[in-house]
């Protein structure tokens, strides 16, 4: 069978410096950490053998988090952050050891309903910004330990103040302030909303990140054995240097998340009608690689839902990561960013479902909603019940590839189980911020800041507020005065 | 997990551990052995680990001093006190101030 695969990395065939992709994926995962707010620095060199290595950093410190190197064909990952050295044939298998030991990703279900394409480099992304937090966590732990209670605690402030503040935030209103497993979460949140933000600013072939070149390149062959070891063995030059990894959820949500049904059992994903050119080139990739893409699909990463602890979780999150191949990798490549774009920001509301099972708290939702209940009676909005609902929209221009980012449209209607007071408070929200869309996922809201899909330099913040029935309102972009002073 | 309590300003933290990596490098070579031969030594994982301390990043753990100064065939005690000045500058100083170290 002849395609192309898409890979993180391929596999050196002699022993030299890292490549040219690799370094650039390497630098990609800089650009889109430091825009996340993690504070690092990276270095690199070779051994006297020649056998490459590169680092990520703390600045002030100069403390190793992570540690990656090239061993003749070994790959290697270690570090303060890493509780051991990880060894595999590929990055992808070292990355894929470690997340299916998180408490966030572990093996299990298999029957996932739906797909949500997360761009690869969110793979390699969330790895080192894990090892990052785990880093900070047991640094703040270990400092915590002292005899003296008040000088412990201020070091473990320290550590925390390092974590990037769209964490901090929400971390701290809920209580969470130590919590590894909410650091997990929510670093997931950032760097998928990262990636969907490089995504859209991505021409499909090309990342905007400095030094980041995503590259199509044809021919190859492909084999499930092959794909699994992301390696092309016997190849002088790199192939398609890009694995696609898609993350299943079990939605909830019906209108986000559309779902199609191969005859061979395979699940393709689709969004509504914006993903009409995604949809097509996933059903003609199953067509033409089903068998494959179902055995990759077979050796997936999935969250149990069981791990997410809290709540009845029967219908909780199924996350899978596999890899995919194309034939040819343009295909792929073809796909409007856009579509990409939303897949990524459905992550991470779907992630934010995620947050809201650990923060279980009544921090600030009271005074929230009044808050803006008092300003919408103010203004003098309708008391109508709305329900927003959320539906990716592709516009001409994203179908034809001409610009980037889907359209998001807020619909209401009429029957949404919340309270008068906070219905009344988005609604005037909606309408008094246009940048702003707000999404309904069940009882949880999520209010995005669309403007900041368009500018790579604005600071994402994230904040959530629990109410007392459960419900939640997240924001994820720039505080509007409105809620700055609850923040 | 070892990091640096004792703040220094980044760039000073940066040189500090430049001329250790310097000088670890300089008592290996001096000893004959490359970074895969020490690296077995001391027991370390992954042998780089030693291209990127002599590359000045990084630090030795304190509970591996002990098996570092052994394989690199030096007095322990100097170089401990060599391993605190690049890496705890402070404690040096209270220590033993403006003590010269042997080479």
């Amino acid at each position: 069978m002849s395609a192309s695969v898409l890979q993180i990395f391929y596999r050196a065939d002699v022993q030299h410096d890292w490549t040219q992709q690799e370094l650039a994926e390497f630098y990609r995962v800089e650009t889109v950490l430091i825009q996340s707010g993690v504070s690092l620095e990276t270095d690199r060199g070779l051994s006297d053998e020649g056998d490459p290595w590169f680092i990520f950093c703390r600045p002030n410190t100069g403390d190793v988090v992570v540690h990656f190197a090239r061993h003749g064909k070994e790959y290697i990952a270690a570090g303060g952050g890493l509780d051991r050295v990880l060894r595999g044939r590929s990055f992808r298998e070292i990355i894929d050891s470690f997340m299916s030991r998180q408490p966030v990703v572990v093996s299990g279900n298999k029957g996932a309903e739906t797909s949500v394409f997360l761009h690869p480099a969110a793979l390699l992304s969330a790895f080192v910004a894990t090892a990052f937090f785990l880093f900070t966590s047991a640094e703040a732990e270990a400092s915590s330990t002292g005899p003296d209670s008040k000088d412990a605690t201020i070091v473990a402030n320290a550590g925390q103040a390092r974590m990037p503040t769209a964490f901090q935030s929400l971390i701290d209103a809920a209580g969470l302030a130590g919590n590894r497993d909410a650091w997990i979460a929510l670093s997931t949140v950032a760097i998928a909303f990262s990636v969907g933000v490089a995504d859209a600013h991505s021409d499909g072939e090309t990342s905007n990140f400095p030094g980041a070149q995503i590259q199509s390149v044809e021919g190859g062959e492909y084999d499930t054995e092959s794909l699994s070891r992301s390696g092309h063995e016997g190849s002088g030059e790199p192939q398609a240097p890009i694995e696609w990894a898609s993350i299943n959820i079990n939605s909830k949500n019906e209108s986000l998340i559309n779902e199609e049904q191969t005859e061979a059992g395979s699940i393709i994903p689709a969004l509504d009608s914006s993903t009409t050119t995604s949809r097509s080139t996933q059903s003609d990739l199953l067509e033409k690689h089903g068998t494959a893409v179902r055995a990759e699909a077979g050796a997936s990463i999935f969250v149990e839902p069981g791990v997410l602890q809290a709540r009845s979780l029967d219908d909780s999150l199924g996350f899978a990561v596999f890899a995919a191949a194309s034939e040819p990798a343009a295909e792929i490549l073809a796909v409007p960013s856009g579509d990409l774009a939303s897949e990524a920001y459905s992550l991470v509301f779907e992630s934010l479902e995620i947050t809201q099972h650990w923060a279980a708290s009544n921090i600030f939702t009271q005074n929230l909603i009044n808050a803006i209940a008092t300003t919408t009676r103010a203004e003098g909005w309708s008391s109508d019940y709305i329900n927003a609902e959320i539906s990716f929209v592709a516009d001409d221009s994203v179908r034809n590839g001409n610009e980037i980012g889907a359209n998001i449209e807020t619909n209401f209607n009429a029957g949404l189980d919340m309270q008068a007071s906070a219905v009344q408070a988005l609604e005037w929200f909606a309408q008094a911020h246009p940048n702003f869309k707000v999404v309904s996922l069940g009882r949880n809201v999520v209010v995005f800041d669309w403007s900041t899909i368009n500018d790579l330099q604005v600071s994402i913040e994230l904040h959530s507020w629990t109410m007392d029935d459960g419900s939640t309102i997240n924001i994820i972009g720039t505080l509007p005065d409105a809620f700055s002073t609850l923040a | 997990m070892y990091s640096s309590p004792q703040r220094r300003t980044s760039s000073e933290t940066i040189e500090l551990r430049k001329d250790g990596g310097q000088w670890l490098k300089s008592l290996r070579e001096a000893k004959g052995l490359s970074q895969r031969k020490l690296a077995d030594l001391i027991g370390t994982d992954y042998y780089t680990f030693i291209s990127q301390l002599e590359t000045g990043r990084g630090r030795i753990p304190p509970d591996r001093y002990r098996v570092w100064s052994e394989a690199l065939g030096v007095d322990q005690r100097e170089f401990v006190k060599n391993v605190l000045k690049f890496y705890d500058p402070i404690t040096f100083e209270i220590l033993f101030g403006n003590e010269q170290i042997s080479q």
